[in-house]
């Protein structure tokens, strides 16, 4: 799976490849995603990830690593989350360690609202770890759901 | 060469994006227009007043330039800052400025998607903040 030729290869090709490669693993990622099970997406965020979620929201600032990614976001939404989340991705775009995915979440808060969210994700990657998280997400719903 | 032509077409429809939002960012919007087809649709996602699918460039300047660009009280403004191209998609992150005529600044963040065709932008697919938008604009 690691890619270690590419510095022979000329710079648009090596690219190419890595993002092949890239979109590969986040594919693997949302499969797992839409079938209910996070696990590869926590598997693959770097220790230093920076994750922002974009917008004006309670939610909405940079989480520095992912202890506190994990800590004060994510393990908070799954526990918003009663029934359970899975996220659908319907568009994978890759560029050079970039990769950008359009998905489509489904929920059911505690409370038994629907919270299904659409969304748009920018990953940077790097040695087949997630180094930066960029989430542009329907902060409206957000706001008024969770 | 089969396997080298989305690199080429992914590198031509960035320089495309890149000029436009070069303009953008002055607060020209001519060099975008011109690269909507026709038959152009936008999709602006969310559960916001504006959110829906606008259909042909007319629709796009009628039913949501128009109106919106109404509400502003000064030259709206977009800087990209970051471009991710994949055969016919550019992806652009890009940060909106302009202030409404309520006198509210509206500085919203954009995920914008477009896909090109023979140099066009055939479809726009928009996320932001729309809390934001209910913020500024008022919910739907």
């Amino acid at each position: 799976m690691s890619i270690t030729t590419t510095q022979a290869l000329p710079p648009t090709i090596a690219a190419a490849t890595i993002a092949a490669h890239n979109k590969r693993l986040m594919r693997a990622v949302f499969d797992a995603l839409a079938a209910g099970d996070p696990t590869p997406y926590h598997d693959h965020l770097a220790d230093d990830v920076r994750y922002t979620v974009l917008g004006t929201t309670t939610w909405s600032r940079i989480y520095f690593g992912k202890q506190t990614a994990v800590d004060q976001l994510l393990r908070p939404l799954y526990r918003a989350y009663g029934g359970g989340f899975t996220s659908t991705a319907h568009r994978i775009i890759a560029d050079g360690d970039h990769v950008v995915v359009e998905s489509r979440g489904r929920a059911t808060t505690t409370a038994g609202a629907p919270y299904n969210n659409t969304c748009c994700q920018v990953f940077r990657l790097a040695n087949q770890k997630i180094l930066e998280v960029t989430e542009y997400c329907d902060t409206a719903l957000m706001a008024a759901v969770l | 060469m089969t396997q080298a032509q989305p690199v080429t077409t992914a590198v031509r429809n960035k320089q495309l994006m890149q000029a436009a939002f070069a303009e953008l960012a002055n607060g020209n919007t001519a060099a975008m227009r011109e690269l909507y087809a026709d038959d152009v649709q936008l999709t602006i996602t969310g559960t916001t007043k504006w959110s829906k699918t606008f259909v042909g460039k007319q629709a796009l300047r009628d039913e949501l330039f128009g109106p919106l660009f109404a509400l502003f009280a000064d030259t709206y403004t977009s800087t990209a800052r970051r471009f991710i191209a994949d055969d016919d998609l550019v992806v652009v992150e890009c940060q909106g400025r302009v202030t409404t005529k309520t006198g509210k600044p509206y500085h919203n963040t954009y995920c914008m998607i477009y896909r090109l065709a023979d140099g066009k932008i055939k479809e726009i697919t928009e996320y932001c903040d729309t809390a934001l938008v209910d913020a500024t604009f008022g919910p739907r």
